[in-house]
């Protein structure tokens, strides 16, 4: 039993930090010019790929109605009318654009690019310029009701080292292996008659 | 009582002892409770209550579903709360409250809470209303449930984005239920019919929670066999099981009427291990209903999950119109759960049953029966016993498809309790809740860890199929290895799904 639990330990963390070998990126951080176009009940591009450290110029356009673009970990919202070069971008933790509408606060102007970090209020931009500093793999959602099917319209933000992928397919692996290797205590006849 | 033989021998007492504790031992009300004879009807009363609101609510309120009470509660809440705890903590628990038969029992038996008792009457000691008719041999199997559950998972797009739809859905089986009870005796749209029963049943053989028989031959002595006839305390079994006979959960509908019924004071409500216990599936319609819930999680996956717009037309065709894309998807569906995994899964189980007969050399030669204890198992044993590790697979794959559903959208609920039907009310004030993923950036974490523990206890059950089916250790060992790396492989896809 203790040389079962004790492998099972061995072989998974070996597992674990094969993911996180796995994993890692030495490639160094470039700037990336992205137009995603939102339509009923997707984004396209549907999947992006990037590296810890990029810098994503992302420019956001409706082909049909309008849509938002909510990044999961990355504190950011849009709300894109459709036939638009600009759309509006702001900070969930700090404004929600349903309050700054009903406050009067929305704005008029369309500036040509903001950096995502420094948005304090709800702005109007052509660019909205993301730095990845996390890793991991992040959906952006529309946060829009746009039909039918909105609450299922993603796509997949996916920035490297991506550790829950690499580091799971690796205790994956530990686990199968402990298991294969697992000693039985007594055979199940034995175990039965015993019981 | 059911007519369907096991495969192999039922093992010789209906429950580990040492290893489940009998909660109405160490929980004394717990058993007054459930023995009370009204404890169902108040467990689906509220249930039925909110189960026609919701009716009501898709019928005449908005059409955008995540502005309407059925949805948001239906597919969310009840989903989330069924996969993720009432499911794996209780097995067929919600069974216990389920509004949708509730009709049809309670017309068939022209009681809500009492019982009908016929002392004098041949076989059955309970009086039903109807035509009390037995339901054909020929269908005393779950392909029923198996093909209707496929049927609406192909439309499941629909479902569960329209109101009108669910509504049509959810009604039609009370209706359904309503027929077969006048017709058939006892619950057979549960036990044959029912789509969600179906996965409940399989699922619920993981499940910590399990009713049965303290000792079998206190039943085989029984002379009235009350928990199956019916006694003046108690419906004879609604599930048409026999507690001398039970030792799974799959058929067991956890109603309590042999709880009442059993002259012996002879039945047990058990905690056990979860999904480690009991690992026989028998039949291969239960197999095959492993093979459709594993498969369909990895459907539901892509298509609502996934990032990938054709998939999610495909399946919407009632908005976008593409016919022939919708029949490519239903004709892609049904043929992965029906053929293409399903075969896949018997290739593995021959190398395993190869693997098995591997005695150390590069040649593959069978294992003379006397070298081999009682002789090897036969292919069909091996491909029924082997699918069961697929399902804690297929359970925890379905707990992290839902995890999203719930962490991301679950702050509809807030707003929709408020305004049920989307009609501008404002209830509790909460009505303009604003939608907020909750740690969405966690969800990964969450389906991960899901999906290695539902590996670990795949691979754990298996081992011990192995070593059942194999009484050499080396043997077993041998055999486990190419299924073992088939669990990983779809353990693996998944993890790619949601986090890749």
């Amino acid at each position: 039993m203790v040389r079962n639990v004790l492998l099972t330990v061995l072989l998974v963390g070996a597992g674990g930090l094969g993911g996180l070998w796995w994993a890692r990126s030495a490639a160094p951080p470039r700037e990336v010019v992205v137009d995603i176009e939102a339509r009923r009940y997707a984004y396209d591009p549907p999947v992006l790929r990037a590296r810890q450290g990029d810098v994503l110029r992302l420019r956001l356009r409706s082909t049909d109605v309008v849509h938002g673009f909510f990044l999961e970990g990355y504190d950011l919202d849009a709300r894109i009318v459709p036939e638009r070069p600009d759309f509006e971008v702001w900070r969930p933790s700090v404004v929600q654009w349903a309050e700054a509408e009903k406050r009067g606060e929305l704005p008029t102007k369309t500036e040509p690019s903001v950096e995502a970090s420094k948005l304090e209020g709800v702005r109007r931009v052509r660019e909205v310029v993301l730095r990845l500093d996390r890793p991991g793999k992040f959906r952006y959602r529309c946060s829009h009701t746009c039909g039918f099917m909105h609450p299922f319209m993603q796509g997949e933000l996916i920035v490297a080292p991506n550790y829950p992928f690499h580091v799971g397919v690796g205790v994956a692996i530990g686990l199968t292996l402990a298991l294969l290797t697992w000693r039985p205590a007594r055979p199940t006849r034995r175990r039965e008659a015993s019981s | 009582m059911s007519a369907r033989t096991d495969v192999v021998p039922t093992p010789k007492r209906p429950y580990q002892k040492g290893r489940w504790v009998d909660l109405f031992e160490r929980v004394r009300p717990l058993k007054g409770l459930l023995r009370l004879r009204s404890f169902q009807f108040w467990a689906i009363l509220p249930n039925l209550f909110l189960f026609y609101l919701f009716i009501l609510a898709a019928l005449w309120g908005t059409p955008v579903g995540s502005r309407n009470i059925m949805i948001v509660l239906v597919w969310i809440l009840w989903w989330f709360l069924l996969i993720t705890l009432l499911v794996p903590l209780g097995g067929r628990l919600w069974c216990t409250m389920c509004p949708l038969p509730a009709l049809g029992e309670w017309l068939q038996r022209l009681r809500l809470v009492t019982v009908r008792f016929a002392p004098k009457a041949k076989g059955f000691k309970n009086v039903l209303f109807g035509l009390n008719r037995r339901w054909p041999k020929a269908l005393d199997n779950i392909w029923l449930q198996n093909l209707l559950f496929l049927t609406l998972a192909t439309f499941s797009a629909l479902l569960v984005t329209r109101p009108i739809v669910s509504a049509f859905v959810l009604g039609g089986m009370i209706v359904l239920a309503l027929g077969l009870a006048l017709v058939f005796r006892q619950r057979v749209f549960c036990r044959y019919l029912c789509p969600v029963s179906g996965f409940l049943g399989l699922y619920a053989m993981t499940s910590s929670l399990a009713l049965r028989s303290r000792d079998w031959d206190v039943c085989v002595r029984c002379p009235t066999k009350g928990c199956m006839l019916g006694s003046e305390n108690g419906w004879g079994c609604p599930w048409m099981v026999y507690m001398g006979k039970l030792d799974r959960n799959n058929y067991c509908g956890l109603c309590m009427e042999c709880l009442k019924s059993c002259p012996n004071d002879n039945i047990g409500l058990f905690v056990r291990p979860f999904g480690v216990t009991e690992t026989r599936i028998l039949h291969l319609d239960e197999a095959y209903k492993a093979f459709i819930m594993l498969v369909l999680a990895a459907v539901y996956s892509v298509t609502l999950l996934g990032p990938w717009g054709t998939f999610k037309d495909w399946a919407n065709v009632t908005e976008t119109g593409d016919w022939r894309g919708f029949l490519a998807y239903a004709t892609l569906v049904w043929t992965a759960c029906l053929v293409l995994f399903p075969a896949v899964y018997a290739l593995f189980v021959k190398v395993s049953q190869w693997a098995a007969r591997w005695r150390g050399r590069w040649v593959l030669a069978p294992v003379p029966a006397a070298a081999n204890g009682a002789g090897e198992p036969n292919f069909r044993t091996l491909f029924l016993r082997w699918s069961y590790p697929l399902v804690p697979l297929g359970l925890l794959a379905w707990i992290a498809f839902s995890l999203p559903l719930f962490f991301v959208n679950g702050s509809y609920i807030v707003s929709v309790l408020s305004d049920p039907l989307g009609w501008g009310w404002n209830l509790f004030g909460t009505a303009h809740t604003p939608w907020k993923p909750l740690v969405p950036e966690w969800v990964p974490v969450l389906q991960v860890i899901a999906l290695l523990f539902g590996l670990a206890v795949a691979l754990r059950a298996g081992e011990s199929v192995a070593r059942e089916l194999w009484p050499d250790p080396r043997q077993a060992r041998r055999a486990l290895v190419p299924m073992a790396g088939l669990w990983l492989a779809i353990t693996v896809g998944f993890l790619w799904l949601f986090t890749g």
